[in-house]
């Protein structure tokens, strides 16, 4: 008996450990890979998408959401760490520059990294990651209010300059509206998207904005005296002065913020397209209200490129692990990878069901929500910029400066200096 | 079994004390030299590789004047939370001991909010603070604007929704303290005269010292590791002013990946803590009393 117990203690015990190891594992057929998805917005589309493609090919593609709330460079972390990283991993563009010398996959040689039509991020040359899509920034506005209120048509390109969108919001204050402008006060909102037109809108060449950025680096850049800087902050200033909630800024909401524009409560809302599903919320399902997405006006040369083209924010990439994913695993990730980019089914569940403006030519599918549809048709005119590599805690740091000016705590002078003190840290 | 032996001994303990020793060092010990190793590394937080720094990741922690910052702000967040939990704690179990109608119900109702986790109880603050409230501006204009959206009010929201958090489950641990009072030792006092309030000054609080002990060392922990509820109710913010320690180094780790700076800091924050709770707990066993 006696021995009979210690037996049964040897083999539970042993059976604890097996099983933890065990419990990693996970796929029953080896048919399984795994995705991490930091685009919290889409998860359920992306499990959908994921069925989908079990049905087709027999592959079950594990969908993994990134806790609300953290980085998605904190996540894959702590992932690498535990010795459980994904097969595949959705990140930011610096978090790609950060990571593929030891742990993405070369993936140069797959067809769609040869496509010239397609928005790819090279490093040195070599492609390490498959982006998601293309994503735009700027004004988004109410186009069926504005022209109810104006009483005429609206056209944004008649508004591409900081006077004439400065009168078309007067115009607006006098015809009713009290207050014509929705600004959300979200740190990566402010930091990363209306503080990182500062230096997309710096020149249209990448070089050109690195170039500014190297003179931040070297602490030469004087924002006080930078025409970008000045022409920003005037047009982030008419924001504010019209801004819906004004009469206390940082205690705007994010989850209230898209219903104001999509109501008609206000007529523009500073986002970019990826917002839809947040506006989609509070659209009424027969509702024919149109919307759609401008650039952020900037200063007064009608012909600036600024006030012409979109500002593609820096979209989701898509790396594959080559630490721990084996071969086969491998092979399975790069075959769904070419899925979304070639196979016709892949290419449609990447707009309906993804909602996303496909990063390459091929995709012949045309985007179902309208701002979507905007940054589809700047990119096929080839108006689009893109945003330059920025370090990881720059939205956080410098958002809260721009909360800080938002709110009257600061003023430009202030704000310039935590710029460049920002930027003199940065190696 | 031979409990007499060396041997014996030895497989009583291994039997009884080794699970809890084993999951202690591998859970505790273990990381904490780890990590005590990755101070003295430039690693990243994901890299393969890292090569060893000295002491260039405590000179960033001392030059780093942004965790100082938070450190001060944390400092004062706990010394205003802790007296404010247990003021509010020893009143209700006081009067949640006196007999009142319904006290079972009211320990109960009282302890609820320590069942919430932290991140829902900041999102439900969050719509408290930013609706609620300002919903009432109309007629009280104190609260017309949001606290969370002002650093001064922001940072009591905090220790608002603190108080209100850990105020329940230190009121058990004092409720405990005040029936672990041995009648007969009141009984005793009332006989020979004492007044109400001798009895409480010179009988009851010796005697509640041990409650004291824990619960201030629990909630002075608690109040310095806050995380989950700065994020979840303030984000840090409005702008940075209510960034507590735990964020900072959280971010120093993640955000900016500098991996070894950030948990350098965090070990700085222990020895601050350990420090801190360490005396207290000394200091406040000097005080305990045998009924």
């Amino acid at each position: 008996m006696k021995k009979f117990v210690r037996a049964l203690g040897v083999l539970l015990a042993a059976g604890l450990i097996a099983g933890s190891f065990a419990g990693c594992s996970g796929g029953d057929d080896g048919k399984t890979i795994t995705l991490l998805n930091t685009k919290g917005e889409i998860q359920a589309d992306f499990e959908e998408l994921a069925d989908r493609y079990k049905e087709l090919t027999g592959v079950t593609v594990e969908i993994t959401a990134a806790p609300a709330g953290s980085s998605p460079f904190a996540t894959i972390s702590s992932m690498y760490n535990s010795g459980n990283p994904p097969t595949m991993a959705m990140l930011d563009t610096t978090d790609i520059v950060a990571l593929y010398q030891e742990k993405a996959l070369d993936l140069s040689d797959e067809a769609w990294a040869k496509d010239e039509g397609g928005q790819l991020y090279r490093i040195d040359g070599k492609v390490y990651s498959f982006p998601m899509g293309v994503e735009g920034k700027g004004l988004i506005y109410n186009k069926t209010v504005l022209e109810q209120t104006l009483g005429r048509t609206f056209d944004p390109a008649e508004y591409n300059t900081y006077d004439k969108f400065k009168a078309l919001l007067e115009e607006l204050k006098s015809k009713g509206m009290a207050a014509p402008v929705a600004l959300s006060k979200e740190d990566w909102s402010l930091g990363s998207h209306v503080l990182g037109t500062l230096y997309e809108s710096q020149s249209e060449t990448s070089e050109g904005m690195e170039a500014f950025l190297d003179e931040l680096r070297a602490g030469t850049a004087n924002l006080a005296s930078n025409n970008r800087f000045t022409q920003l902050m005037d047009t982030f200033d008419l924001l504010k002065e019209n801004n819906i909630s004004k009469a206390d800024p940082m205690a705007a909401d994010y989850a209230v913020d898209p219903s104001y524009v999509v109501e008609g409560t206000v007529a523009f809302w500073y986002n970019g397209n990826w917002a839809w599903p947040n506006m989609a919320a509070f659209v009424e399902a027969d509702s024919t209200t149109e919307y759609g997405l401008m650039p952020l006006p900037l200063g007064n040369d009608a012909d600036d490129f600024a006030n012409n083209t979109l500002i593609g924010s820096g979209s989701k990439q898509i790396m594959i692990d080559k630490v721990q994913a084996t071969a086969e695993q491998q092979q399975m990730a790069k075959d769904f990878l070419n899925w979304l980019y070639s196979d016709a089914e892949g290419q449609k569940q990447v707009v309906e069901t993804l909602n996303i403006v496909p990063a390459f030519g091929n995709n012949p599918n045309e985007p179902s929500d309208p701002l979507s549809k905007v940054v589809k048709s700047y990119v096929s005119e080839g108006n689009i910029t893109f945003s330059p590599i920025i370090p990881s805690d720059h939205w956080s740091v410098l958002g809260a400066k721009m909360q800080e000016y938002l709110a009257g705590k600061t003023d430009r002078a202030g704000l310039a200096t935590a710029i460049e003190e920002y930027w003199k840290g940065q190696s | 079994m031979g409990e007499k032996t060396r041997l014996g001994k030895t497989k009583l303990f291994l039997i009884f004390g080794f699970p809890a020793l084993f999951f202690f060092c591998a859970v505790v010990v273990v990381p904490v030299f780890y990590g005590l190793y990755l101070t003295f590394t430039n690693w990243d937080g994901i890299s393969s590789t890292k090569d060893f720094v000295w002491f260039d990741n405590y000179v960033t922690v001392f030059q780093d004047t942004a965790f100082w910052d938070s450190m001060w702000l944390t400092l004062k967040y706990v010394v205003v939370s802790v007296l404010l939990v247990n003021l509010v704690a020893f009143v209700l179990a006081y009067l949640l001991t006196s007999g009142v109608k319904g006290q079972n119900f009211l320990r109960s109702a009282f302890f609820t909010p320590n069942l919430i986790g932290g991140i829902v109880l900041g999102f439900i603050w969050q719509f408290v603070f930013n609706r609620a409230l300002t919903a009432l501006g109309g007629t009280i204009p104190f609260f017309s604007n949001t606290f969370l959206g002002d650093p001064s009010k922001a940072f009591w929201a905090m220790v608002i929704v603190t108080v209100w958090q850990y105020s329940g489950y230190m009121m058990i641990i004092y409720v405990a303290g005040f029936m672990g009072i041995p009648g007969d030792l009141l009984e005793a006092a009332s006989i020979d005269g004492c007044t109400a309030w001798q009895t409480t000054r010179r009988i009851v609080l010796p005697l509640m010292v041990p409650s004291f002990v824990i619960c201030l060392f629990l909630s002075i922990q608690r109040c310095f590791m806050v995380y989950d509820l700065n994020l979840s109710l303030t984000d840090g913010g409005p702008y940075g002013s209510t960034r507590m320690v735990a964020m900072h180094v959280y971010d120093m780790a993640f955000l900016s990946r500098e991996y070894g700076a950030g948990q350098a800091e965090a070990f700085v924050l222990f020895l601050v803590v350990a420090a801190i709770c360490i005396t207290q707990v000394v200091l406040g066993k000097r005080k305990e009393v045998e009924a």
